[in-house]
């Protein structure tokens, strides 16, 4: 009898709600990318995949003005893997999460002369590595329940967890004599690793508009992140000792991590049902941020921001598998890298329940 | 049940109730955001950091011929000049000479006592600074005293003389007693430097290398050791536990690391580099002064020289304060500060 009205608890509201369901695929066939809702419809779920390449041969000084990386040896290339996941409890909340891992290497080398020295030169080789895995957002989108084709609003409430490691892996350095035409060389090799978590939770609160029009659309976005403490990590000292050998300790600091507030403002032509171009112009503004290597001391940490120029396009290879490619231009900044940049993007939705 | 969005946003557009939460709702965040950009006054800028500042008579000093600088336990900077003593106070310094009681205008060593007493140490003898009056010892009267450091440990005061060796003045006895006097040998006797390190040895710098005094056992360090000559002039520990020897002869300066003994060069080709002032930075770097060569800072591979920012290539004296400023004097050029830390 139990197991009856357990059942019946559990088969009839789920029926309901299967009667309730509709066909996914035929929804998504029919739905260019213009006409998508801002949040999920009800129980569809999205799996984006990315890859991002980015060449940074020019960064933006405190100035805004342009240094040539390339110029100084310091050009590098940064991998950036993203994954998100997405899922629409109904055609108004939808839950999101998502992770993103990158790499990226710096080299830079310095060779010091001192003709009159016995061992007249010196070589500085530094590399500095920025790798692995970055913190977890997850986030809630609250779709504005507006009975209108043309409009589309939402709120969005997040926070990035500090599940990646944000404390720097002893770095590995060497020293040895090397010859070099008859010369003695005095060769230190300095390797530094930076992983790439932050270490606090950042709240984030943000908000989407869309606006449509038959073979149009155009959003904007806006979103603000805060740091809901300081942080605490150290850095890493060495020195060589008598044997040539490099020992290491750390030293610690604290530091806020700069209130950031990011936008995008975005317009879409669709020519075609399955073919989408698109021009978005994305910026963030990071101030406030500081760090403190001693207890009475905190040091502002440089403002930040960056505007970019985002065209791409996104093909609709089935109703399922859309495929996004979109392209980076840096056009302003400040204390930041200005990078030139590829991002591709496979998105696969599904109705899983 | 299906969603029914048309009465939903009729709610929301014709009902007051919601319009109101809605308008609290924002008035919220707004005040959230706001308290969340809150501005901290002690944060410095980047910009007000690794700067230089200068000083001369025109701030108070008594000379811009500086010998030495202290700083006592309540953070007041102390300037022996070749002119009188300074101290750092509201408005610039304030100076002290022979006709406020000190037996010398030449000042070559400064030290606070566990009282809080300044002492100092003159050509002419010994000095201290006892409830706002200036006193001088009978025992040192007309003994040249050019290295003062007060023991950790609460044992007392070492002073080192020109020629007549270290003595100790003990807090609790309050007698002078002798410390450390080789016989025969003047240039034993005759100390530049007194150091304390952190694993309570006494370093003492001569005119005949190096002693270093632990657990009542010496031990000499001197050219035949390694060091580039047998005057020492400035003995400095760094936060790794080496000990720094300066000396005037020879091209290096030693590190002292447990019993290993290694130089560092200038890379300036100079055959030699008379250094006077030994000083490990907050981010673990060295800087080196000199006479007549500069100033150098070394990042424990290479030693640079710093052209940009010493009044004087003539360096007399170094000292990090408890702020993690770097305090130089030099001969002629008054004294420079290297501000890392400008709420300070």
């Amino acid at each position: 009898m139990k197991t009856l009205l357990l059942l019946t608890f559990i088969l009839i509201p789920g029926s309901l709600l299967m009667a309730q369901t509709f066909s996914g695929d035929s929804i998504l066939a029919n739905e260019r990318s213009i006409d998508r809702p801002i949040t999920l419809h009800a129980r569809q779920a999205r799996i984006t995949g990315g890859y991002g390449l980015s060449i940074i041969s020019r960064r933006y000084n405190t100035e805004g003005e342009v240094v040539k990386l390339r110029d100084e040896g310091l050009s590098s290339i940064r991998h950036r893997f993203t994954l998100d996941l997405k899922y629409g409890i109904n055609d108004f909340i939808q839950l999101n999460a998502s992770i993103a891992s990158s790499s990226n290497v710096v080299r830079e080398q310095t060779r010091y002369i001192f003709p009159i020295e016995p061992e007249p030169v010196v070589m500085h080789d530094v590399t500095k590595e920025y790798s692995g895995l970055e913190d977890l957002y997850v986030g809630v989108d609250l779709r504005a329940p507006i009975n209108t084709r043309k409009v589309d609003i939402s709120l969005t409430l997040g926070a990035t967890l500090p599940v990646a490691s944000y404390e720097p892996k002893e770095p590995e350095h060497s020293f040895e004599v090397q010859q070099e035409a008859g010369m003695n060389t005095n060769a230190f090799t300095y390797r530094y690793y930076y992983p790439l978590g932050r270490g606090i939770v950042i709240a984030q609160l943000g908000g989407m508009v869309k606006y449509r029009l038959p073979k149009w659309a155009f959003s904007a976005r806006v979103d603000y992140q805060h740091g809901l403490k300081d942080g605490k990590s150290y850095e890493w000292i060495h020195q060589l000792d008598n044997n040539s050998e490099f020992e290491y300790r750390q030293d610690p600091f604290t530091y806020r991590l700069p209130d950031s507030f990011s936008y995008f403002a975005e317009a879409e032509y669709q020519p075609l049902p399955w073919f989408d171009i698109f021009l978005n112009v994305s910026g963030f503004n990071a101030s406030r941020g500081w760090t403190s290597p001693q207890e009475d001391l905190k040091v502002a940490l440089p403002d930040q921001s960056g505007i970019f120029l985002n065209p791409g396009f996104e093909i609709i290879i089935t109703p399922r598998l859309w495929f996004r490619e979109r392209i980076t231009f840096a056009l302003s900044g400040k204390s930041h890298e200005a990078p030139f940049g590829f991002q591709t993007t496979l998105l696969y939705n599904f109705f899983p329940f | 049940m299906e969603f029914n969005c048309s009465r939903l946003k009729s709610v929301l557009l014709t009902d007051r109730k919601y319009a109101a939460r809605i308008t609290l709702f924002f008035f919220i965040m707004f005040g959230v955001l706001t308290a969340c950009n809150e501005e901290e006054v002690d944060i410095v800028e980047q910009s007000a950091i690794n700067k230089w500042q200068y000083y001369t008579e025109s701030h108070g000093l008594a000379s811009s011929y500086i010998n030495t600088i202290f700083e006592d336990s309540k953070g007041n900077m102390w300037i022996g000049t070749d002119q009188g003593l300074s101290v750092d106070g509201p408005g610039g310094f304030n100076s002290y000479t022979t006709g406020d009681g000190l037996l010398s205008n030449n000042i070559f060593a400064i030290a606070e006592d566990h009282e809080g007493n300044i002492w100092v140490g003159t050509p002419n003898g010994l000095n201290i600074l006892f409830d706002g009056d200036w006193y001088y010892f009978n025992y040192f009267y007309g003994f040249g005293v050019y290295a003062l450091v007060t023991l950790a440990d609460e044992k007392g005061v070492l002073i080192g003389t020109g020629g007549y060796g270290i003595y100790r003045y003990d807090l609790t006895q309050e007698v002078f007693e002798p410390y450390s006097i080789v016989s025969n040998c003047d240039e034993c006797n005759s100390i530049n430097t007194l150091f304390q390190a952190k694993d309570q040895s006494v370093w003492i710098s001569s005119f005949k290398g190096v002693r270093k005094i632990k657990d009542n056992s010496v031990t000499t360090i001197d050219a035949q050791d390694g060091l580039p000559g047998n005057i020492a002039t400035s003995i400095a520990e760094d936060s790794w536990g080496n000990i720094w020897i300066g000396t005037v002869e020879g091209k290096t300066i030693t590190r002292v690391s447990g019993n290993l003994i290694s130089q560092v060069s200038f890379n300036n080709g100079a055959e030699q580099n008379f250094i006077f002032g030994i000083q490990e930075d907050n981010d673990g770097k060295l800087w080196v002064g000199t006479i007549a060569n500069g100033l150098f800072h070394y990042d424990g591979a290479i030693m640079k020289r710093i052209y940009q920012g010493p009044p004087d290539t003539t360096i007399t004296a170094l000292l990090k304060d408890s702020h993690g400023n770097l305090w130089i004097g030099t001969s002629g050029g008054g004294l420079a500060q290297y501000v890392t830390n400008p709420l300070h």
